[in-house]
This record gives C-alpha cells, structure tokens and sequence, in this order.
C-alpha cells in the first residue's frame, strides 16, 4: 500500500490485477503493468499471450472484468474508446483508419475541424493546413498537409496515423506494432520521434515483435505468457535470449494429442514458387500421413503461399506436383479437382456461409454427386449430409440449422466436412485454432490427427508455435516470404523456432519489410 | 418441417398458410386490407372480370420480378429491364414482320437473354457495380430502340401474335398460364439445381462459395442472363397484349420488380430470400394497383403512392437484416 502512495505522484498509469474473460478462454489474470512519464515500457509476449487485449483495456474498446486502472494517481473506470482520448491516452493502431479521399491534415484533424471565423458548420481548411504544417515540424515529418491520404504509401500513411495521434495533447501513447510496415530509414525517423516525445514527458507503451529494435529505445519491458504477467525487467540489463525464453516459459506438450502414423509416399511437391513480393522460391513437400507445421509471423507470407497453391490466388513462377504429377491450378475448382482443400482463417469471411444450413454447408463443394439429371435429390444429400456430421460430431440443433448458429469449433468441424464430403486428400489449414476454445482446440488437433491416419496429408500453418511443435511431423520457417529453415518437430526447440521466425537465423538483411519491395 | 403435423385436410391447409406467411411480416395483412377496403367500395372490385385483369397484370409484373430475384440474389440488380423490354419489343416484332409469329418471340426471348449476358459477364469479369453496368444497358437498349424505329411503333403484325397476351386457357389468361410456368421453373432451378444452390452460396458469402470450388463469375453472368429471358418473354407477351412493337415499352419495369422482390423479403444484401415472398410481393403490388385504378385515384397520385410503398419496403428490409 505504502509502496503504490508513493508511486502516486509519479505514475501516469497504473493496472493492478487486470482480469479479462472471453466466453471459454480467459485473456488476461491478475496482470499488472505501470508507466512513468518520459518512459518507453515495452510490452512484448507470444500471439495469445495477452498484449492486444491489455492494450485495448487501456484505451477502452474492451473492459476489465476484474483490477483497477489509475490514471496519474486517480481511479478511473475507462468505458469507451473517447474516454480514453480525453484521459490523454493516444492509440496508433497498425490497421489504418485513415480516409483517402481527404488530405493529410484533413486526416490529422478529422472531427476535431476549425471553424471559419467562428461561423459553425463552415470549416477553415487553411487553418487547419497551418496548424497541421506546425505539427509536422515539430514532429519532423517529412508530409504536405495538402497532400491527398490517397496518394501516400503504406509507410507514409503510418505516419500520418502517428501525427494524428500526436496532435492532441497525449500523456500516454501506445504504439502496437508500428515500424511493421516502415523502411529502415522511416524507423530511425520514428525513433528520433519516440525519444524526443521522451523528453517531453509522454510515456510510451510499445509493442513489437522485433526485439532487436525494439531494445534500442525500452527503458523498461513487461512479459506476458498466456494471459498471465511474468516479469518486468529494464531493458538494459537483459538480453534477447532471456527475454525469449521468458516469452516461451516451460511448455508441456499434453494439450496436442499427437499420435503417431505411418509416413507414406509423397503426395505434393512445390518447386520455386514465387510471387513477388509476397514470397519467393518456396519448396517444399507433404507426405501422405505425415502433418507438416509453416510458422511465421503475420506478414511473413505464410498464408499467401497456401492461397496460392489452393488456387485462390495466384502465383507467378514455379510448379506444383500432385502424386508426382504435374497439376495445373489455376482456381479453387482446379485444387479441389486435385483433391485439396484450402481451410481459411477467417471461418466467417471466407469459410462458410452463415445463412445456409448445416447440411448445405457441408455438401456445397460436391454437389455434383446428388445430381441425376441435374435434378438435385436432396434425400440422397441430406443422408450424405448426416453421415458426415456424425462422423465429425458436430453438435448442432438438427442439420437443416444454419451454420450461423454454432459455435466457433463447430463451424469448423463444418468446413472440415465439406472438404471430407469432395474426397479431399490434401488439406491447407490456416490457422485453424485461431479465436476458438481450449476444449475445441483439442478437438479440432484430434481430426487432425484422424485424417492423417485415414491416408491424408496436412498442411498446417500456425503464428502458435507450441500448436506446430505439438502436433506437426516436420516444421518450416518462413521470414519476409522465404522459407528460412525446416525442423523435425520432436527435436526442435521452442527458442530455436522463435529466432527463426523473427529473421535471426539468417544474418538480418536489413529492415525492409518483404512486401515493400518493388 | 412440421411434415407430421396436421393430420385432417384442414390441418394441412393451415400449416400450408402458415409456411406461406412465415417470415413475410406485414404482408398478407396488407393484402386482407387491401381486398376488404376495394371490396366494401366498389361492387365491381370482386367480378369475375376484374379478378382476371388482375391475374393479368400479376403475370406481367411476375415475370420481370422472378427474373429480378435471381440478381438481387447475388447481391446485384439489373437495372436495364426496362431498356432491354423495349428493344426487344422492337426487335421481336420487326423479325415477326420477316420470318413469322414463333421465329419472332423466341428471338425475343432471346435477345433479352443476350442483354442479361452482356450485363452479368461485364459485372463478373470486371467487377464493376452492377447498379452502374446495367444502368448503362438501360439505356443503350433504350436508345437502340428507339434508334431503330426512329420513334414510332410497328404495325401490321400477324393476327396470331396477339393470343398470348389476349386468349384464355380455360378461365385463365395465357399470361397467367405463362407466368405460373415460370414460377414453377424458377422453383426448381432455384431449390432443385446446383446453379440454384450456388446462386445462394454466392450471394451469401462470395469468398466462401470460391473457396468451395464454384465459378462464381459464371454463376454471376448466368444469373443475369436468365433476368434477361424473363424481361425478353415480358416484353413479348406485352407486345402481344397492345399487338405492336413498342420501343417505349417497361419504363416503370426496374422499380416495380425491385419492389415486389424486396417487399417478398428478399436480401438486398443477397443470400437470403423465397420465390413465395416474392409470388406475394407480385400479389400486393398488383392489388394495389388494381385497387387504385377501381378507386379511380388520379394516375399521378397512383405513382406517388406506389413509390411510397416500395421505400417503405426497402427501409422494412434494413431492419429486417440489419446486423448491429
């Protein structure tokens, strides 16, 4: 008690035993973080470990179940999103929520316009231009106010989000991910940002998976793991390793079933598959029988490269062989042909159709089978239907539910069925865990492994390391869209997976992002 | 669904208006209104004669608003019907003149078709806004139309012609007879063919369809095409009912059968909708128009009114489908 009234005067902010439950998982437990002004906290951990929860907490999209947050010394209850701006905390988000249309300083003071003369409703866009140039200088931007949003690149519409968050008068700035699409220059220029910010008096909170740079400028740095508070260190005094295995803990490998089966003959081949500037020259292979794990981090180009070779985009050089033939694809009908079967992350955007029943969902992709005379005969796919429905456990109202319905896992398993339902051999699937359960994440790595015993082969990527190293055969490395390394899953140690998704297994090139190329 | 229920004859037919009715909201009481208001004021509402004009116009607007539920079914809407029943009015009309009665309206036919192609393979392969794609259609058919004939209506067709707007098959005008056969095709394409399920898939969640393997694109162009049979078939049996070749023929045709699809409860947003909401979206359109015209209510007023009632159905459906 004494030691926080000390701490009054001083910190900007406080969280004391952060609680936050989503239904079956719980994100944050008793998690503590504090900020001095004219400090940089780092705030570094796994994905799922708990940081982008902790940072909405913070500039209130979410709020906690359980802990309090002080703000310079006062309790406050932080309930929306513009409570958080009037309290001076500042949030630069790494998607854009910046209009083109408009221009830069148009952006920079969206909502928050001059008025001519006092005159309402009629705004003073060249004050609004002055007041923008001011900020850019002081800011050592190198944009026009004047400039259309439009006509600006990734790393420049970046900044612009930086300078709208710093033209209002912030104590608390958090910076989830931000040098993620700048060249190594735009980086030093926003270093030079942080710390003059530093000088005056704004405590940082920053997020980065790149530890090397983020290092630079931390004064401090807090752990998560898996929703729970670990340590916090000064920066100085700690070294990457250490703060890796930190990232890591001690993990034990009974939440992956993995069973094991016989590896049989090779099922696909991919050779030199490019497409720039997403990924280049990817070879690999898959077995039947066999799971093989592609970590990366987001933007490493992972999911790209399956896209590609399901057909759902394309790619400009190489060759795919499917059963040691040369396979053509050019659309997902073409990958379905060949027996694969691309299972997408994001289940609703991309996977299933929400307002079509259980039944329809699960024989959409080979309806062709219930056809004569291109007269459908439901009886026949409402059995089909039900066969596999059973076979995968879905639990649903009755099979003419629609898929809307059911839970997150489930909708899965529907998916999984309509790929079963089209004889798939080969199965692609992106992060397929991802915003699920525990429980039905354990089910979902028991199909898995049932599909592989029934003479499939599965491709599996995942940002979750543990997942990959659970339940994969063999494991490949990708960084800025190159495959960087290929492990054995069982030997593989977590430590070395991690510095290789992060780029430190190759000599770091420089810090251009792979997709900033030309 | 509930198959087991109703054991009696009137059992079924109960649980048969009460499937009809499911999920329509506010329609069939509008209809009862409708019926009972007309009916109580004017004697000549209920005859026999009326019944069939009203049968008639409900064919006519039947067959553009069926054809209209395919692309709103996928997120679309073709505005060019209009356009396209008045080049195929002249078109079809001027071939009958040539070749004949049955060479004439089965190019017809056609040529509506052709429209609908262009229009879904522009919006498919280009991705362009259906609303911009087919406005533009409109009014090229139009224009050709009107190019064509310099204006003026053809006369002189062959007397035959006029049986399918004018004959009866027992009691029932032909075009009743027409457009039931169609709602019965439409039924079977729509819940009984793959290219019915795919329109669904497609207009519920275009990725997810893709990713299952169906050509969306083709999908996409064979729905519009079929729109553009049934304006080609509209349009014919129109021209056979006022016997000419009228390039000025459906200028009210988009919004009318974008009404009676949205006022049945189909989806502007796509994915979701049933051929008997938009069998009693035809109904209440044409009710309404019957009942105005008997009331004697000024013609203008009549389109006010009609206006009125098809954005009162657009906001129903925002609310309807509205997700946050």
């Amino acid at each position: 008690m004494l030691d926080i009234r000390n701490h009054k005067r001083d910190v900007i902010l406080r969280m004391q035993n952060i609680t936050k439950r989503f239904p079956g998982v719980l994100a944050l437990s008793g998690v503590h973080f504090d900020l001095y002004p004219g400090e940089v906290h780092l705030l570094i951990g796994e994905n799922g470990a708990g940081k982008s929860t902790l940072i909405k907490i913070i500039s209130g999209v979410y709020r906690p179940d359980e802990g309090d947050i002080f703000v310079e010394g006062k309790k406050v209850t932080i309930q929306r999103p513009h409570q958080a701006k009037e309290l001076g905390i500042s949030t630069i988000y790494q998607e854009f929520a910046l209009i083109p249309h408009l221009t830069v300083a148009q952006n920079v003071f969206l909502g928050r316009e001059i008025s001519a003369n006092g005159i309402p409703f009629l705004i003073d866009n060249s004050s609004i231009d002055d007041r923008c140039q001011i900020l850019m200088e002081r800011l050592k931007l190198p944009l026009r106010p004047r400039e259309y949003v439009r006509n600006l690149n990734t790393a420049e519409k970046q900044l612009v989000e930086i300078a709208r968050a710093l033209s209002t008068k912030s104590k608390i700035l958090i910076m989830d991910e931000p040098t993620s699409t700048l060249t190594s220059r735009e980086m030093e220029r926003l270093f030079d940002m942080v710390i003059q910010l530093k000088h005056q008096g704004v405590g940082i909170i920053y997020i980065s998976h790149r530890l090397e740079e983020a290092k630079r400028i931390g004064d401090r740095v807090t752990v998560l793991r898996d929703g729970k508070y670990i340590d916090t260190l000064a920066v100085k005094k700690t070294g990457i390793d250490h703060l890796i295995s930190l990232m890591v803990g001690e993990e034990i490998s009974e939440r992956f079933p993995k069973e094991k089966t016989e590896k049989g003959p090779e099922v696909l081949k991919v050779q030199n598959l490019s497409k720039p500037p997403f990924f280049h020259e990817i070879t690999f292979s898959l077995h039947k029988g066999e799971i093989v794990g592609l970590a990366g981090l987001l933007g490493s180009g992972k999911e790209k490269v399956l896209r590609a070779i399901c057909g759902v985009e394309g790619f400009s050089m190489g060759s795919i062989n499917i059963g040691g033939k040369p396979a053509k694809i050019s659309s997902c009908q073409d990958a379905i042909n060949y027996g694969i079967s691309y299972l997408p992350s994001d289940k609703k955007e991309e996977g299933i159709i929400l307002r079509m029943s259980v039944g329809q969902n699960v024989t959409l992709s080979s309806l062709k089978s219930y056809c004569s005379l291109g007269i459908l005969r439901p009886k026949k796919e409402t059995e089909v239907a039900h066969e596999f429905a059973e076979r995968l456990q879905i639990k649903m109202p009755s099979i003419r539910a629609l898929v809307e319905y059911l839970s997150g896992g489930n909708q899965q398993k529907v998916i999984i069925a309509r790929s079963l339902c089209c004889r798939s051999k080969i199965f692609f699937f992106d992060e397929p865990t991802q915003g699920i359960d525990v429980g039905a994440k354990v089910e979902i790595y028991h199909l898995l492994n049932e599909l592989v015993k029934q003479g499939a082969a599965v491709l599996l990527a995942s940002s979750e390391l543990p997942e990959l190293m659970g339940m994969c055969d063999r494991i490949f490395a990708m960084y800025h869209g190159e495959i960087v390394g290929e492990y054995n899953a069982q030997e593989v140690n977590q430590k070395e997976l991690l510095r290789a998704i992060f780029g430190k297994e190759k000599h770091s090139q420089d810090e251009v992002p792979a997709h900033m190329h030309h | 669904m509930g198959r087991n229920t109703g054991k009696n004859g009137s059992g079924i037919l109960l649980n048969l208006t009460k499937n009809l009715f499911t999920g329509m909201g506010f329609i069939p009481l509008l209809i009862l209104l409708l019926v009972v208001i007309t009916a109580l004021n004017q004697k000549n509402f209920a005859t026999f004669s009326n019944l069939q004009n009203i049968s008639r116009q409900f064919s006519l607007l039947a067959l553009i608003a069926v054809g209209q539920m395919f692309p709103i079914l996928i997120a679309g809407l073709d505005l060019s019907q209009g356009g396209v029943m008045g080049a195929v009015s002249v078109l079809s009309t001027l071939a009958m003149l040539e070749y004949g009665v049955i060479p004439g309206c089965i190019l017809g036919i056609l040529i509506g078709g052709m429209f609908g192609l262009v229009n879904g393979t522009l919006i498919a392969l280009f991705n362009i806004s259906p609303f911009v794609v087919t406005l533009g259609m409109m009014s090229f058919a139009r224009g050709l139309a009107l190019m064509i004939t310099n204006g003026q209506s053809i006369y002189g067709l062959p007397d035959s012609f006029s049986y399918l707007g004018t004959e009866y098959i027992g009691p029932f005008p032909v075009p009743f007879i027409i457009a039931s056969l169609i709602f019965f095709i439409s039924y079977v394409i729509l819940h009984r063919t793959r290219f019915g399920r795919y329109i669904y898939a497609t207009g519920g969640n275009e990725p997810a369809a893709k990713i299952s393997g169906i050509n969306v694109k083709l999908i996409k162009a064979c729905a519009y095409m079929y729109c553009g049979l049934l304006a080609g078939l509209a349009s014919v049996v129109i021209s056979s009912r006022v016997n000419s070749g009228q390039p000025n023929l459906g200028t009210g045709a988009p919004l009318e059968s974008i009404a009676a699809v949205v006022i049945g409860g189909v989806s502007l947003f796509g994915g979701e909708g049933k051929l008997r909401g938009v069998f009693l979206g035809v109904v209440v359109l044409s009710l309404i128009s019957n009942s105005l015209n008997i009331l004697n209510v000024n013609s203008y007023l009549q389109m006010m009114i009609m206006a009125m009632v098809i954005i009162l159905a657009v906001i129903v459906d925002r609310f309807r489908y509205a997700k946050d």
